[in-house]
């Protein structure tokens, strides 16, 4: 006996039928009337059987779709059982119809494309809860970051079902296929989650892999937002591995799009604002590190977050004069929060090689050049260097433990050997012999194009550019 | 600490980028005219701006009185 | 056994109290017959690591053994490295990575459930030596509680990354960052201070060789092309050699011409301390670590932690 199918239901079912599936929504905001109809009238008691006996009447797409089968069928099941009071009731529907939606657009052979957009809404959707869901493990007795691991797995289906098309061109965005015009942002969903979950080391693989999947003709025909989203990211997952030239690169990239794309209507929105905020938060660490000084800083910012820019131009200012006390000083005072942003040790190994160039440029500049002397003693710098480090009084070994005066000759090695300092270091007899020239230039080039061309940018990248 | 600090922290370090509007219009001509101003961070070339402050005074006077 | 083989029975899995007994019995009677039972030692440490990961065991008897056990392959490095009897290094160094990890991997179990283990800090030292140029492990020092990062001993292993920060290190797999300074001279000093003790001290033995490739490197690179040669004995102070007779084997394995008036830093050639397809250098050790081992014995020094009962509140209520 076939079971008796109420009017919401039937209403819904042709929907489907005519290929409108924007009604396959979850989200209670958006769809709560249609799921709080179809609610009350499966409650009257049709059961799992049913639902599937009446999806598989239907034969959409010929029957032959057993996966969009189960996605109809668990839907349905959705809004029959759902609690719209207790997330942490739901979350198991929720989940397993995201599953489903996902593991539905896989097989390319399939009309997956319309699905696209659903997938789209519903990850939306599905990861704010998963974060809350996860900020309360203890209560729940779940693991740390269950949730979002969990859908991180799911989303990395999809991202793994999106294959290049070696047979045919490379195409304008509007010309490719759903899946691949969402190629960017399911990358920039996983990412974001990889480094929510601590895990960055995993973005790794989806970087790698953005390129070889991409069928589009430039990179730069992805939608705006997510170019700038990727690059951010990208920049930061550098950044986390210490390669500071290419974490620059994507940083400054990504200001400079933003800033670009936004330079008439929406340069005043918060939003905006926010996201400046956000990239210059490693911008500017990163840029510092990478020889640079900041400037119209002003300009950038309306309001916000004005204490830590100046802080970085305190920090730029540091480096310049080459004073390692008023370093460690800084550090231990930013600490905290540097270490909560995984900035500190980088900022910590990356700077003072810096200092000890400006302290050293100082030096010559000031008592070399004026007679013209070429050479300079060890034991003249160490002096400079103990006044730079001055009192280590109530710092951290991490901050007294490492920089001492007999560094010198060690510090000189290393700029030398990274093209910082031009110049022939004689440690027996305890001296430095730089060239001739009443230029400070030639003795000290330029830190960011001597660190490019030692450190050059990953080739991987170049795409992102062309 | 309160719940209004504690939301503070939670925002000040949220890292994640949220959805933002782009101009409707990114008029490539008009961009280029505006950006030199706009887009550039940083100082053409650092090491032209010499600091001069304490430290550097204060160092110049140490050095001066260890002279080579 | 073989990756391949069937877990072992039950009753052949020794429980936790059993396991803590024949390391207590290994600690008691076997370590001072180093170096010649390295590889019975390697063994049983093994074997007892196994019994805990068979049963899936995390409680306090795990965290003690595998503590334990890393203090006892730390002791072992340097032990073999003075050492003429024959013995695997890179199996020694595999055992001492995993058990590190399983111990990360309890300490962060045990702070999620809210406790906290009394060693971790001396541990969480010890895993930021084990892998001393991945940037990874900055990211889990950071994400360390205050008091954690505080201790001393983080410190100094966190200092000890800084020093070797080099930005000519170059290996397979590695890729070299910005701005690293190469504070060889630094490494020598801080090791014979008392700041570092012995663990440490081991544990930083096992750079040895390549600290020195990566000194002389830089040294080659920052002279003149004309530089006269090096008096060995400038260079056995500066990278603290036990010898001139080292120092030139030394040279001899990288090819660093040495002749009547000394040492040709302007022959260096190589890029890295890694020549593939010949034999490594036999990992060097320093006199001033041997001497502060002999300031208290093997069974003192393994044994040296804080107690692990107790104090952490895991599975209480289930």
């Amino acid at each position: 006996m076939k079971p008796a199918i109420g009017p919401v239901l039937a209403q819904f079912l042709h929907s489907i039928e005519s290929g409108d599936l924007g009604c396959l929504d979850i989200n209670l905001n958006q769809n709560g009337r249609l799921i709080a109809e179809l609610q009350a009238e499966l409650q009257n008691g049709i059961n799992d059987k049913d639902i599937e006996a009446i999806i598989e009447n239907k034969k959409f797409e010929g029957g032959k779709w057993t996966r969009f089968n189960m996605l109809i069928a668990n839907f349905i099941r959705f809004c029959r059982d759902v609690n719209p009071w207790s997330l942490w009731e739901s979350s198991d529907l929720i989940f397993n119809y995201y599953q489903d939606l996902t593991n539905c657009i896989l097989n390319d052979n399939f009309p997956v494309d319309p699905l696209v957009t659903n997938f789209q809404h519903t990850t939306e959707y599905v990861i704010p809860l998963a974060r809350e869901l996860d900020s309360s493990y203890r209560e729940l007795g779940t693991r740390k970051h269950q949730f979002l691991t969990h859908i991180s797995s799911v989303v990395t289906k999809l991202f793994n079902s999106i294959k290049p098309r070696y047979e045919k061109p490379a195409a304008p965005f509007e010309d490719l296929p759903r899946k691949q015009q969402i190629l960017l942002y399911t990358a920039n969903k996983l990412n974001n989650i990889y480094m929510q979950i601590d895990s960055p080391a995993s973005c790794a693989n989806i970087f790698k892999n953005v390129k070889p999947k991409s069928a589009i003709e430039s990179f730069s025909q992805y939608p705006v937002r997510e170019q700038i989203e990727y690059r951010y990211l990208l920049g930061r997952y550098y950044m986390l591995n210490h390669r500071v030239s290419n974490a620059f690169h994507q940083l400054n990239s990504a200001f400079n799009l933003l800033v670009k794309f936004t330079a008439h209507t929406a340069a005043l929105d918060p939003s905006v604002q926010r996201n400046k905020q956000r990239i210059l938060r490693f911008l500017l660490p990163v840029g510092i590190l990478f020889g640079k000084t900041p400037a119209n800083l002003e300009n950038q910012l309306h309001g916000g977050e004005n204490d830590a820019i100046q802080n970085y131009l305190e920090l730029s200012h540091i480096v310049k004069t080459g004073c390692l006390h008023r370093f460690h000083v800084w550090m231990a005072k930013n600490e905290d929060k540097l270490r909560r942003q995984r900035l500190l040790l980088l900022i910590l190994e990356k700077c003072p090689l810096l200092i000890y160039r400006s302290l050293i440029r100082r030096a010559i500049a000031d008592f070399c050049f004026p007679n013209d002397s070429n050479k300079i003693s060890y034991s003249f710098l160490e002096i400079a260097l103990k006044f730079s480090l001055g009192l280590e009084q109530g710092l951290k070994p991490i901050y007294t433990m490492v920089h001492v005066p007999a560094n010198i000759s060690n510090a000189l090695e290393s700029l030398v050997n990274i093209g910082l300092m031009k110049a022939n270091c004689f440690p027996v007899s305890q001296q430095c012999v730089f060239p001739k020239t009443n230029k400070i230039d030639s003795v000290f080039p330029s830190v960011n194009e001597k660190l490019v061309a030692f450190f050059p940018l990953n080739s991987d990248d170049v795409w992102l550019d062309d | 600490m309160s719940l209004e600090k504690e939301h503070q922290n939670t925002l000040e370090e949220n890292d994640e980028f949220e959805d933002f509007p782009v101009d409707t219009w990114p008029d490539s001509e008009t961009i280029k005219e505006d950006s030199s101003v706009q887009t550039n961070l940083w100082k053409e070339d650092w090491d032209d701006v010499e600091v001069d402050d304490d430290f550097t005074k204060e160092l110049r006077a140490e050095l001066q009185k260890h002279k080579q | 056994p073989a990756a391949a083989a069937a877990p072992p029975l039950p009753s052949d899995v020794r429980p936790p109290e059993i396991l803590i007994t024949t390391l207590n019995y290994i600690v008691d009677n076997i370590v001072v017959k180093l170096p010649d039972c390295e590889g019975f030692l390697w063994d049983r440490m093994r074997s007892i690591r196994q019994d805990f990961t068979y049963q899936n065991y995390s409680g306090p008897e795990a965290v003690d053994c595998n503590e334990r056990i890393v203090r006892t392959h730390l002791l072992i490095l340097h032990v073999m490295a003075t050492s003429e009897v024959e013995y695997s290094r890179q199996q020694e160094l595999e055992q001492l990575h995993k058990a590190l990890i399983t111990l990360s991997e309890i300490y962060d179990e045990v702070r999620a459930s809210g406790g906290q283990c009394p060693n971790e800090a001396e541990f969480r030292a010890y895993s930021l030596l084990s892998r001393i140029r991945d940037p990874e492990y900055d990211k889990m020092a950071q994400s360390l509680p205050k008091a954690i990062f505080d201790d001393r001993l983080v410190q100094i292993a966190l200092c000890f990354r800084r020093i070797l920060s080099n930005s000519t290190f170059s290996e397979r797999g590695h890729i070299k960052t910005e701005n690293g300074l190469n504070l060889y001279r630094r490494f020598f000093e801080l090791i014979r201070s008392d700041d570092v003790p012995f663990m440490m001290a081991s544990f930083l033995e096992v750079h040895l060789n390549e600290i020195r490739f990566y000194a002389l490197k830089s040294l080659s690179h920052a002279i003149n092309k004309k530089h006269k040669p090096f008096a060995p004995e400038f260079l056995v102070s500066e990278l603290m050699f036990n010898s001139v007779d080292e120092l030139f084997k030394f040279c001899d394995h990288y090819s660093i011409e040495v002749d009547a008036e000394g040492v040709k830093l302007t022959s260096f050639s190589h890029h890295s301390h890694v020549i593939s397809e010949t034999t490594p250098l036999k990992q060097s050790y320093l006199k001033v670590v041997g001497e502060k081992l002999v300031m208290s014995s093997p069974k003192e020094l393994i044994n040296c932690g804080k107690h692990n009962f107790d104090t952490i509140p895991l599975r209480s209520v289930n």
